[in-house]
């Protein structure tokens, strides 16, 4: 993985200065309230319902072992021993002190990571695959591509007071598991038909309270203008984006007042002027970011392992938990006697997301041993080990499995995305971590969550969608209805290549029946289902009719 | 585009500001309202809309004038006059409109402007670095800052990982030349 050089280590450093200056400034009484609030933002800080909660960026989502014992060892210095994984690759603290969060920083600088931008109206963390490197269906690595947008766009001087907060994301593989046709600039990493490697690059997508899939504004860029056509669509986002109203302030609505033709035409004068700059990449810029994410030394498996994986298939024949973790929650490796396991932060009845320090550090461990010391967070607020050798799948299930984190439910119904909402989120309009503990109860069979298959929920407490509802096959939004917690139901959406916005079932539902629609709405897919098409395939094949019948009946 | 904001009233000319990171205790400029009369004497900054219409008089004056943008302004109005143009003044009127910072990259790095920059509004010590970064050479900084310690806002970073109008250079091609 990337390694900090000299450069990267004092900036961190200097930047831990720089807000422990602000915040002693602040508790002196020489900043206010209001003049820290914008600065402490770009270092993470949020002040929330009970407390600040501080951001931390998992840049594209990557943590050695090392990082997750500073994770777990944060939880319980400066918080109450847990923290909570988020779809954006980022880990949220909700209970810090202001005053301690310097030294948190401190902290976090000694393991290579920080909170720079993950929150306030500036470029955020970037965000891709989480089987990046791993994936079968990749076409190329987009994690150098990650990296150097994260230095470009850092303490970037002209972009740091935008008119809204900006996220770009990137992926590399045939499959989209990055949302990229939601983000603010979207990335595909191709190669054109003389071989020459680039990027397709989106623009304007999002969700928030008015979701929209991003537009093309370049079939092919070769990848050494990566730098100067981002800095070109900032340029005229931050002169030209909505500052009036922040509701119309994303890129998205500016794309869509301009046109993205007229769009594309002001980027592209701007990017005329600065393509050859100082900031045009060459290729060995990129051969040696590569070379940081070149993977472990994987081994051909030896006789003995192979006996290991005879014993891994044997166990998955006779033991049924075994088989479903297998089948469930590990996936296709690149590589010949490897596989991806993915360890699943839902376990009914805990927040989805939510890891406490131990599990922090056991999941550390376990990478320690059996995944080359290294581990992902996922957008689906799961948690991955990248590079399993097949022969010990069976010795790490059993590890997991003592710790309740092997839940096999990773696909299923039950993998909910789920925002913090009312009960930690000072926006929040209802509950969201209640209602997935509501159907986590309703479908607790494992073999009839294996029958419903894949079948995407993704859960909002108000509009501003940080849990993707309007990409969920069900969407659950929660709104306030004269005081009371209601939900609002969405189906047919998706965030992969076939990216669509949810359509509304009808009037939103109490907070009691929710489980109960959610019950309905999966007895409609059963009984209309085709042999093998998936919740999503069905609703878009029959429309939403025999769906509002059942549950407004 | 409209010129709106704190064009109306006449702006409080102050006693101190940082030029090219030095205190300066004299400051000569006045920023003239819309409605203000301009002066025989003495250095003026005018709005951009009064620079536009009587343009041919202002530059026949026998002291300096400086142009005035506000966030919404259209900087590029201006490029065919900054040979004629002393100074310009970006008024930050609010510190979170991030377009004064386009406003004076442009200047020196699409349209070559070599004049001084001075920012004046909104301005803090925590936003010097970046100013500087973008161009800005002159900050009249807001009432109650405290202007020694506002003079370690500019030190705060040594490494920056993108060119802007400064020194900065791409953190990438840095590396390149360092093998
Ligand atoms: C608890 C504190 C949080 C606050 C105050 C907050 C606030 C917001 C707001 C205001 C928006 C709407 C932005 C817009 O449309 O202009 C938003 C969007 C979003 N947030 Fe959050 N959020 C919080 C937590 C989270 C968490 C925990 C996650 C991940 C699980 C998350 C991920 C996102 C995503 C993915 C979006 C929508 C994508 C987009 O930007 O279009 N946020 N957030
Ligand atoms: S969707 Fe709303 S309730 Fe949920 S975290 Fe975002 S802002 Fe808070």
């Amino acid at each position: 993985m990337y390694q900090y050089d000299h450069f990267d280590h004092t900036l961190v450093q200097e930047r831990v200065a720089e807000f422990r200056g602000q915040v002693e400034r602040h508790l002196n009484g020489e900043l206010s309230a209001e003049q820290l609030m914008p600065l402490r933002l770009r270092n993470g800080l949020y002040m929330q319902r009970h407390a600040h909660m501080l951001r931390v960026a998992i840049p594209y989502g990557l943590l050695s072992s090392k990082q997750m014992h500073m994770l777990a060892h944060i939880a319980r210095k400066y918080d109450r021993d847990y923290g909570h994984f988020t779809t954006r690759q980022n880990i949220q603290y909700n209970w810090p002190e202001l005053k301690d969060a310097p030294d948190l920083l401190k902290d976090l600088a000694s393991v290579e990571m920080h909170a720079i931008q993950t929150s306030g109206n500036c470029i955020r963390n970037t965000t891709t695959d989480q089987y990046a490197g791993v994936a079968v269906d990749e076409l190329q690595d987009p994690r150098p591509y990650c990296e150097m947008i994260r230095q470009w766009s850092t303490l970037h001087p002209e972009f740091y007071w935008l008119p809204r907060k900006f996220k770009v994301a990137v992926i590399g593989a045939k499959n989209d598991r990055a949302a990229v046709l939601f983000h603010d600039i979207g990335l595909r990493v191709l190669k054109n038909e003389q071989d020459q490697l680039g990027l397709q690059v989106l623009v304007g997508g999002g969700m928030g309270r008015t979701p929209v899939i991003g537009k093309v504004i370049r079939e092919f860029l070769p990848r050494e203008h990566m730098l100067s056509y981002c800095e070109a669509i900032l340029r005229i986002y931050n002169l030209y984006g909505n500052r009036d109203n922040k509701y119309r302030a994303r890129i998205k609505i500016l794309v869509k007042s301009l046109g993205i033709d007229e769009f594309r035409r002001q980027v592209d004068a701007e990017w005329e002027q600065i393509k050859d700059s100082d900031l045009l990449l060459k290729g060995e810029d990129f051969e040696r970011m590569q070379s940081f994410f070149s993977g472990p030394d994987y081994v051909a498996p030896s006789a003995n392992a192979k006996n290991g994986i005879d014993r891994v298939a044997k166990w998955r024949a006779l033991d049924t938990r075994f088989r479903q973790w297998y089948d469930n929650n590990t996936v296709e490796h690149k590589v010949d006697g490897y596989r991806i396991v993915v360890i699943s932060l839902k376990e009914p009845g805990a927040p989805p997301g939510d890891a406490t320090a131990d599990q922090m550090d056991h999941i550390a461990d376990l990478a320690e041993q059996y995944s080359f010391g290294e581990l992902r967070v996922t957008h689906d607020q799961n948690i991955i080990f990248a590079d399993v050798a097949q022969a010990d799948l069976l010795e790490l299930w059993k590890k997991l499995d003592s710790q309740a984190l092997a839940t096999p439910n990773v696909g299923t119904l039950n993998d909910m995305i789920c925002c913090p909402g009312l009960d930690f989120c000072s926006l929040a309009n209802a509950g969201s971590i209640p209602i997935a503990k509501q159907i986590n109860e309703r479908f607790d069979s494992l073999d009839e969550l294996y029958d419903i298959g894949e079948l995407k929920i993704k859960m909002s407490g108000c509009v501003n969608a940080c849990g993707h509802h309007h990409a969920g096959h069900i969407g659950i939004l929660g709104v306030d209805k004269k005081g009371v917690e209601c939900y609002q139901l969405t189906l047919g959406g998706s965030a992969e290549d076939d990216a669509s916005i949810g359509e509304r079932l009808g009037k939103a539902i109490a907070k009691e029946e929710v489980a109960d629609a959610i019950d309905k709405l999966v007895s409609v897919y059963l009984q209309n289902r085709n042999k093998d098409e998936r919740f999503l395939d069905t609703y878009r094949r029959i429309g939403i009719e025999p769906y509002q019948e059942k549950v407004y009946a | 585009m409209p010129n709106n904001a704190s064009n109306s009233e006449c702006l409080k000319v102050q006693g101190a500001l940082i030029v090219d990171r030095q205190l300066v205790v004299e400051n000569s400029w006045r920023h003239l309202a819309t409605e203000e009369e301009v002066p025989e004497t003495g250095s003026v900054s005018v709005d951009l809309a009064r620079w536009l219409i009587e343009k041919s008089q202002l530059i026949a004056r026998q002291a300096p004038v400086a142009v005035r943008l506000v966030a919404s302004d259209d900087v590029s109005l201006l490029q065919d006059d900054l040979d004629d143009i002393p100074m310009v003044v970006l008024d930050m009127v609010s510190y979170v409109d991030g377009r004064s910072y386009t406003h004076a990259y442009w200047l020196r790095e699409r349209y070559a402007y070599s004049g001084d920059i001075r920012i004046i509004g909104e301005v803090y010590r925590d936003q010097l670095n970046f100013l500087e970064r973008v161009g800005v050479t002159q900050f009249e900084l807001a009432a109650d800052q405290d202007l020694q310690d506002a003079l370690q806002g500019f030190d705060e970073f040594s490494v920056l990982y993108q060119p802007s109008a400064d020194e900065g250079r791409n953190i990438f091609s840095r590396r390149r030349a360092s093998d």
